[in-house]
């Protein structure tokens, strides 16, 4: 239930409906952020601790959520509670590292591409066809390894196993590189519920994957991450994708994103100053208001090594940081009146538009503080 | 553990035993025997060399004194006390105070045993490290402005925690050297800075990031400070006001 009054607020507050999340993150150990580039401390060191985004198999999507490692942790789910990011702040005392702004995303997942050595589109993957084992309740889905907690839809040429419908959400809880079993909500996948699944079924079954929250992909946005760092090389990074409206095809317009040769891990490859560059945001087609699935990844020439991440996310907030020793803060009620909602699951990370050339292991901490009703 | 009002605690206590404090002992706010909510917050400095300042208001809940520095020796605490506020230990912290100055601590690693919030004990942080601090009172994960590995004040947990009901052990990793610490829970409640000299701080955290955060009856409160420059000779003066209601 959305905010009305401040009578309302005080009294979630008072009930305990309230969680402070500290985060403490570390800048690369050995790469200096470049002034003008922007880097995704999801990689970071710290608290949470790194995550990595190279899982699973090549060019699938995988699926991110506040189960990840190295997620913000925001309370849990609270569903049918709807929560609220209620203030943010973020502080560094290392030299050098103001002035800069940290930008708050949520993570809905990513494409892992171990093939920057190809050029030319690359098919992404979200669909495989899958068996049922009634005895163990597991879906074998040989050829992607589907993340724990991804949204996905079942779908069948005659009948699917008894127990799982069409059309419908479910979630998946792995349990190898080709196995799952799956949950019919998010919550029960986290508690480790999951469905009796009691025949076969007949024909055949194929599961497909979506993006777990802002499901038309409304304000969705994408980059490109170096999840490894990138050897030399510096191709221009295109895609060909399906728009909130469901629209497919759709490809970026004018200068294409260019990669940075030699970028480290965690830094927005086509991020920094130039041509072809983009702070975070890459560009969409005209008149798109976000990404719902990615089909094609193009890279126009090579890197010579590495894998680069191709993230969905939406954005959430953003606080400069001006000075060095003075918190940047932002409150979303009453200076940003806002309240933005935070989706149950939501993988909350970070990234941090470098104003100035940032030293190793520079940290930033801060907390930021939710609310729900 | 600085002195002035309130007065400073110094961690002295059975040593690898866990201990709390008195929330008489701490920033005195008394209501009668009741929760309440902080409203407002003013405070200022007496000189300008340390600003501006970051400052952390916490409950100080548990710790765990005279461990040592001198050992890779892992060292199992004992648990005496447990949590008095937060007894789950969810969004209770912890961190490393030095209360015995090291001689030369930069970059030496250790890892801190723990139950977590849903009591699941076996818990064990990521590698942490020390940083440049030396004397008396400084969070030891921390350092000085400009040098590396400075690091905020509470230690990173294992994934997928979000608090810590007690400290279970503690191990230093890489190498040792002379000093004492003391492990401490707390549990962060709110954000002050002050900017410069010639002007208090005031918070009103009814209206500023409307959080009004809720101190627990019996609270023992205290700030964590990471000044700009020295805080040497500064006095750091202000006022908590609460409410609450019948």
């Amino acid at each position: 239930m959305a905010f009305s009054s401040y009578d309302q607020i005080i009294s979630a507050l008072g009930g305990g409906q309230y969680f402070r999340a500290d985060y403490n993150k570390l800048t690369h150990p050995t790469g200096v952020h470049v002034a003008g580039e922007t880097h995704c401390l999801f990689h970071s060191a710290g608290n949470p601790t790194n995550g990595v985004l190279n899982g699973g198999t090549n060019l699938s999507f995988q699926s991110l959520c506040e189960e990840s490692t190295g997620a913000i942790r925001h309370g849990g789910a609270v569903s049918p509670d709807t929560k609220h990011l209620l203030n943010a702040s973020a502080f560094t005392a290392a030299a050098t590292v103001a002035p800069m702004t940290m930008v708050l995303v949520d993570l809905l997942g990513y494409y892992p591409m171990s093939t920057v050595t190809t050029t030319g589109n690359q098919a992404t993957i979200h669909a495989v066809t899958f068996t049922a084992d009634a005895g163990t309740d597991v879906i074998t889905h040989t050829g992607y390894d589907i993340a724990s907690f991804t949204r996905v839809q079942l779908s069948t040429t005659t009948t699917l196993p008894a127990g799982l419908s069409a059309s419908t959400d479910y979630w998946t809880v792995r349990q190898s590189a080709t196995t799952s079993k799956l949950a019919t909500s998010y919550a029960n996948a986290v508690a480790g519920v999951t469905i009796d699944i009691t025949d076969a079924g007949t024909g055949t079954h194929t599961i497909t994957s979506y993006i777990p929250r802002y499901t038309t992909g409304a304000g969705v946005r994408w980059c490109t991450v170096a999840n490894t760092a990138l050897g030399a090389g510096t191709p221009n990074v295109t895609c060909t994708y399906t728009d909130a409206d469901g629209n497919t095809g759709n490809t970026i317009p004018g200068t294409a994103p260019a990669s940075k040769a030699s970028a480290i891990i965690g830094h927005v490859d086509c991020s920094g100053t130039g041509a072809g560059k983009y702070p975070l945001l890459y560009p969409l087609a005209a008149g798109d208001k976000g990404v719902r699935s990615m089909q094609q990844l193009n890279l126009s020439a090579t890197h010579t090594s590495g894998t680069l991440a191709w993230l969905l996310f939406k954005p959430i907030l953003d606080i400069p940081v001006t000075t060095l020793g003075v918190p940047g803060e932002r409150d979303m009620l009453n200076e940003t009146p806002s309240l933005p909602v935070i989706h149950d699951g939501a993988c909350l990370a970070w990234f941090l538009m470098a104003g100035a050339a940032t030293p190793v292991s520079s940290a930033i901490y801060g907390k930021i503080e939710f609310i729900w009703d | 553990m600085m002195p002035g009002l309130p007065s400073p605690n110094y961690y002295a206590s059975a040593p690898l035993e866990s201990a709390v404090l008195d929330g008489a002992d701490g920033i005195l706010l008394d209501s009668g025997g009741t929760d309440f909510q902080l409203h407002r917050a003013r405070w200022f400095a007496s000189a300008a060399t340390a600003l501006p300042l970051n400052a952390i208001l916490c409950d100080y809940l548990m710790y765990y004194p005279f461990v040592g520095m001198d050992t890779t020796d892992e060292q199992a605490m004992t648990q005496v006390e447990s949590l008095p506020r937060y007894a789950t230990g969810e969004g209770v912290q912890m961190m490393v105070v030095i209360t015995n100055p090291p001689s030369a601590p930069t970059n030496l690693t250790f890892q801190v045993g723990y139950t977590n919030q849903d009591g699941t004990s076996g818990r064990i942080t990521p590698v942490q490290s020390f940083g440049t601090g030396t004397h008396t009172g400084a969070i030891g994960t921390t350092s000085r402005t400009g040098t590396v590995y400075q690091r905020g004040p509470f230690l990173s947990l294992q994934e997928g925690d979000t608090g810590v009901r007690r400290v279970d052990s503690f191990q230093m990793l890489s190498g040792t050297d002379v000093g004492l610490v003391s492990v401490v829970l707390v549990k962060p409640l709110a954000d002050i800075t002050l900017l410069e000299q010639t002007a208090p701080v005031e918070v009103d955290f009814a209206r500023d990031f409307m959080c009004m955060p809720t101190i627990l009856d019996g609270a023992y409160l205290g700030f964590l400070v990471c000044p700009s420059a020295s805080l040497a000779s500064t006095s750091l003066i202000g006022s908590l006001t609460t409410i609450w209601s019948e």
